[in-house]
């Protein structure tokens, strides 16, 4: 190319790019007849950007930088935000390069052959950005799976995703698409108006595309004419589906200077999208549900009918202001145009989201009856439904669609409203079904039994059907709701159930060893592949996916291919933040979003946050505090365990939010230490549940004396989950923390048996201290995020006062004799777990032994002259003793072959701990100035039950004359397998939810 | 110290094409330029940003004053910065890239390597010396670039700057832009 042509070559550039792209090539080939010259325009025309390029972004001076100014000026031209170019002949995977055909939002466009297939694709290269920001990389791989489900004649498919060579250290990465041939709407409409029949075709077909997406939860944000193809045949499709969305989650700065992407500054916030078509709500930069492409679908329609664009200002800025305050010029629209259309214009074209029409079917069903409805939308609203009666003769499978729709806007009065004759519809529609009730109650053979620590259960979703776990955890049976009996349908260890979207598979865990499948009528099971842990919660993709959680803290929620591969960890929990893991993963419907439950590393299930991970932007936020395992019910509700009962809470699916508040919708049922829960919602609205009491009879437990001989004598407390008991000083009663339901400190009366609740707050009271007067307890609650020290009159009259504010987990493991210091074992991010004492006159907190190694379980001697405790700096638990209250004067280790729990005789010539097995150690103690004791030897076998080794908290007391010792006996006695466990089915327990929880 | 009268008339001189008033008038903007972009820095928490329009901006208030800017001379001004701040940058890069470069091996971070990967050393050089070649074709073009994309004029100011009317500048910069786009293109990768 030589200087001499280049003021024909930019002349020619100038006028050519002034043109709609499919008239430039007539144009230049009429314009000259010089190759070169058409040659160079027409590289130019490809380089063209023809809305912002990079460099309206990116003046040095407009982008903020880091604090050194010449470091920061040219984040503009980072050559990541601008496309590889390719050549024709060019190889990407099996993909040949054939031409360019333009720039499309995000990238450059190729037209290439499919070597594999025979076929011609669209391939859209990214920016390099995506190959080197993995974060962002797997977030649009993510992304562009979800769209690559979309599957619908009227919108350009999405094949996938294409990764070519690195070569000279630069990534190219391509969505590979369907090539639609044909010219765009926009080409059309340049030709001018679209005559009425023609633009209800049309219109129909965009919005059959926009019913799809959104029915998969999909967006489309960015619909315009020049996403609109119409090919050769008259078929409408529909390109850039959701793409738009993906570029929402990204960082700002990256947006302002990505090319080919509209992307306009206002007021300080970025923008997305096509000021013409955007909706007022995406201008403002709000958050945006499917009703923004409403708008544009409205605007699409404005402008087929009238052949100019809805709203269009000089530049983007008055563009954008018209959109948000102008009204729309509506004598524009062609006389013939049906009243029909003129309204559903006009309600598409609502500037509040909430007076627009809500649901694209509204349209679809106007567009269907057509200009039929013209004639007749002043003979009132009964004359609309008469219309699709006379339909049917005609064009009956046409009408069935017509009729389905019409069932589809009953509930929106927005959408009724606009098609007339709401009152008629709702004089026409039938009672609400009955909610029914009943209770299964399997056959012995074929008893439920519930593990706790998963769920147990699951329920097709017509809600026709009931799985459960039964046989003592060795069998899957299922229960048809129209059978008398059980059938069973998997043998092996299966619990954690869940259920395909199609009711044909249940899911579940085998064991610990991984995730399996079964047909929901029997037959071989298939492994899932990938778990890393023991699960806790899984739910299907509408894909076929498995999201899936464990108890490996390191990840939150993971998902793993229908087709196989290792599993990608879509979340991780939050440490920083108290957040201790990720569970109970329920998809929502549409496949958009997926229902989880984040634990907190304190306090327990009243920690416990509901929250949403969103699949198409990858973030995720907190819906309910305090709850956990929320399920979606078709009412528009969540429903969500907390503290035994079940509760529910409007819900919003399009945003994400719920609203209101929450109302307890079944009072008692069971729930796992994990906050899971064994309920299930179908997609039909029936609940299927276990009631408390049954549940946890694994893990009930009862009270016994031992004696030094190891003969037991049974104590008639009740079983349930008790822990930590804790004997008066007197001996006429013991303190004990009730770990199913409430979490909270009980007192047991030997002489008079009577079992007496001590502390009634919502939170966790647990790790019960007598004071040595036998007046006062100190134990440690969760009230607070993080449980501190309290102590409250040992009979439970009185207040509780609080000793201690920290935001560190504290349990009370001992008072000294003298009664002046309350030991606790405190847990620090830095230090790990530490002992500490609080001095009671005065509340001073200080430290007494604090290492980077585990420390717990002090107490102190009857005599007062030592500390004992346990500490894992030697790589395992061992019991040692130091002098108190000078710690640091001495450190002796008593236990050997490791040692957990110490306990003091009162005599002080004892001290006992538990070996790692659960056996009762013994460790004679001399009198003296200094620390002398026997070798240890065992007292009393393993086989009682105890909390494992890195929890805090004594398991055993000791009577006060030292010669029984009273031990936690797991399971329950003779009552306990009195009541097998029942599923209780609630059939139409949507409609009761609407009853009790009224969605706004 | 000169005041803002000498500069404005500088402004004047060189808007009517005399080459001398930009020679004397580029160290000033320069020196400013400098001076603003310390003092902000001194004063703002090291993490905080700044805009280098504001920058310019600023250097402009202080070197003009307001009141006796008018638009021309405005416009004028942001083009001499946009000339400094090119240099400013390609200079920086030019360092930066060597620093980056270093002699011999040396072990990186994780952390390092991040920051050399979002350095822009090498764009800022490449989008320089595409401008350069631009020059050669069409100097018009080159001036309009930098103007915009150096001292973040509006193609309106650039127009003011350049004399000529808005639309045309407008087309020029889409001209420009597609020129660069192509070169750039071919420049970072092969």
């Amino acid at each position: 190319m030589t200087d001499e042509r280049w003021p024909r070559v930019k002349a020619l550039f100038q006028a050519a790019v002034e043109r709609p792209p499919g008239e430039r090539d007539a144009f230049l080939a009429a314009a000259t007849s010089d190759d070169a010259v058409r040659r160079e325009v027409a590289s130019l025309l490809t380089s063209d950007t023809s809305n912002v390029s990079f460099l309206d972004q990116l003046p040095a001076a407009r982008e903020p930088g880091p604090a050194d100014l010449l470091a920061a000026l040219p984040a503009s031209i980072d050559h990541a935000l601008s496309c590889p170019v390719l050549t024709a002949g060019r190889r990407v995977g099996p993909y040949d390069i054939v031409a360019p055909l333009g720039a499309g939002a995000m990238g450059e466009v190729y037209r290439a052959h499919d070597t594999t297939l025979n076929r011609d694709v669209a391939l859209k290269v990214l920016p390099e950005l995506f190959a080197v920001d993995a974060d962002r990389l797997a977030r649009f791989t993510r992304e562009a799976q979800v769209l690559a489900s979309l599957n619908h004649p009227n919108i350009a498919a999405i094949y996938g995703i294409e990764e070519g060579p690195a070569d000279a250290g630069h990534h190219l990465r391509a969505l590979v698409l369907e090539l639609v041939e044909g010219e765009t709407l926009s080409d059309r409409i340049a030709r001018g108006p679209v005559p009425i029949a023609e633009v209800l075709t049309l219109a129909r077909q965009i919005a059959e595309a926009l019913e799809a997406a959104h029915e998969k939860g999909i967006v489309h944000r960015d619909l315009k004419p020049a996403n609109i193809k119409i090919a050769p045949n008259g078929v409408i499709k529909v390109l850039d589906f959701g793409l738009a969305k993906v570029w929402d989650g990204a960082p700002q700065s990256d947006l302002s200077g990505s090319p080919s992407l509209t992307a306009s500054d206002l007021g300080g916030r970025t923008i997305l999208g096509t000021p013409t078509y955007m909706s007022p709500e995406q201008a403002r930069g709000q958050s945006l549900d499917r009703r923004t492409d409403l708008w544009s679908f409205g605007c699409v329609l404005y402008e087929m009918l009238t052949g100019r664009r809805a709203f269009e200002g000089e530049d983007a800025a008055e563009t954008l202001a018209f959109v948000m305050a102008r009204e729309l010029d509506w004598d524009a629209l062609p006389a013939e145009c049906p009243a029909a259309i003129r309204t559903l214009l006009r309600r598409c074209l609502e500037k509040d989201p909430r007076r627009r029409i809500a649901d694209i079917s509204t349209a679809l069903f106007v567009l269907d009856e057509g200009s039929s409805f013209a004639s007749t939308t002043d003979d009132g609203g009964r004359v609309v439904w008469e219309r699709p009666d006379r339909r049917v003769q005609k064009d009956p499978v046409h009408a069935q669609l017509a009729w389905r729709r019409v069932v589809a806007l009953t509930t929106r009065t927005l959408a009724v409203a606009v098609v007339g004759g709401a009152a008629a519809w709702y004089a026409m529609r039938p009672p609400a079904p009955r909610v029914t009730r009943m209770t299964i109650t399997p056959p012995a053979a074929a008893a439920l039994s519930l593990n706790g620590l998963d769920r147990d259960l699951a329920i097709a979703p017509d809600g026709s059907r009931l799985v459960y776990v039964g046989a003592n955890g060795t069998q899957l049976f299922g229960r048809a709701l129209d059978a008398l009996e059980p059938l069973a349908i998997f043998k092996g260890n299966p619990r954690g159930l869940f259920v395909s979207p199609d009711g044909r598979w249940i899911g579940f865990a085998d064991g610990n060893s991984g995730l399996k499948k079964v047909a929901m009528s029997g037959g071989p099971a298939a492994v899932i592949p990938g778990l890393d842990g023991a699960a806790r919660g899984a739910t299907w993709t509408p894909d076929g996916d498995v999201i899936f959680a464990t108890i490996t803290r390191a990840t939150g929620l993971q998902r793993v291919s229908a087709a196989g591969g290792a599993p990608e960890v879509l979340t991780r929990p939050d440490y920083a933040q108290g957040e201790a893991d990720h569970l109970w993963p329920e998809m929502l419907p549409g496949g958009r979003a997926v229902l989880f439950t984040i634990t907190a590393a304190t306090g327990g299930l009243d920690a416990a946050q509901v929250a949403v991970f969103d699949l198409q932007t990858g973030t995720r936020k907190v819906l309910v505090r305090g709850g956990s395992h929320a399920q979606y019910v078709s009412s528009g509700h969540l429903v969500y365990a907390a503290a035994g009962t079940l509760r529910a809470i409007a819900f919003d699916l399009a945003r994400l939010e719920t609203r209101g508040t929450p109302v307890p919708v079944v009072p008692d049922v069971t729930m796992t230490s994990l906050g899971g829960v064994d309920a299930v919602m179908a997609a039909d609205g029936t609940l299927a549940y276990v009631a408390g009491g049954g549940s946890q009879a694994a893990l009930q437990r009862t009270l016994v004396w031992v004696s030094r001989q190891g003969q037991e004598a049974a104590i008639p407390v009740p079983p349930r989950v008790w822990a930590y008991p804790r004997i008066a000083p007197d001996g006429a009663s013991v303190t004990i923390y009730n770990n199913d339901q409430e979490l909270d400190l009980w007192r047991w009366d030997f002489t008079r048996t009577t079992l007496t609740r001590l502390t009634f707050d919502g939170g966790i009271d647990a790790y019960p201290a007598w004071t040595p007067d036998g007046r006062r307890l100190v134990f440690s609650s969760g009230q607070a995020r993080a449980g501190n020290l309290y102590w409250q009159a040992a009979d439970g009259t009185g207040t509780v006062e609080r000793l201690t504010e920290s935001p560190n987990l504290q349990s009370v493991t001992g008072v000294s004799p003298d009664g002046t210091r309350v030991i606790f074992t405190e847990y620090a991010a830095k230090t790990g777990e530490d002992i500490l004492q609080l001095q009671l006159d005065g509340r001073q907190v200080t430290p007494l032994v604090q290492t980077p190694f585990a420390e717990r379980n002090g107490i102190i001697s009857p005599d007062g002259r030592w500390l004992a405790f346990e500490s894992n700096d030697s790589g395992q638990n061992e019991v040692y003793v130091r002098p108190f209250p000078d710690v640091h004067r001495g450190h002796w280790q008593v236990s050997t072959g490791g040692g957990t729990r110490p306990l003091w005789a009162r005599s002080g010539q004892e001290l006992f701990y538990l070996s790692p097995s659960g056996a009762l150690m013994r460790v004679g103690v001399e009198r003296g100035r200094s620390w002398a004791a026997t070798a240890p030897t065992m007292l009393i076998k393993e086989g009682y039950f105890t909390v494992p080794g890195v929890y805090p908290g004594r398991t055993y007391d000791i009577s006060p004359d030292g010669q029984r010792f009273l031990m936690l006996k797991a399971g329950g006695g003779a009552d306990q397998a009195a009541l097998p466990p029942s599923l209780i089915v609630v059939q139409h327990f949507d409609e009761e939810l609407k009853r009790l929880a009224p969605p706004n | 110290m000169v005041s803002p009268r000498d500069v404005t008339a500088l402004l004047g001189d060189w808007s009517r094409g005399n080459r001398t008033a930009l020679n004397q008038l580029l160290p000033l903007v320069y020196a400013e330029l400098r001076r603003v972009a310390a003092r902000q820095l001194r004063n703002e928490r090291a993490d905080h940003t700044l805009q280098p329009t504001a920058l310019v901006h600023e250097a402009y208030i202080r070197l003009v004053g307001q009141r006796q800017g008018d638009w021309q001379n405005r416009a004028h001004f942001f083009g001499v910065a946009a000339q400094v701040m090119r240099r400013i940058l390609v200079d920086h890069a030019r360092s930066h890239g060597a620093i980056k470069r270093g002699d011999g091996v040396r072990c990186v971070s994780i952390d390092e390597a991040k920051e050399v990967a979002a350095s822009n050393a090498i764009p800022v050089l490449a989008l320089d010396q595409a401008l350069n070649r631009l020059e050669k074709v069409d100097s018009e073009l080159a001036t309009i670039v930098e103007l915009r994309a150096f001292g973040g004029l509006t193609v309106e100011e650039a127009a003011q700057v350049l004399s000529v009317s808005p639309s045309t500048a407008k087309r020029d910069w889409r001209t420009a832009k597609a020129w660069l786009n192509r070169e750039l293109g071919s420049e970072v990768r092969p």
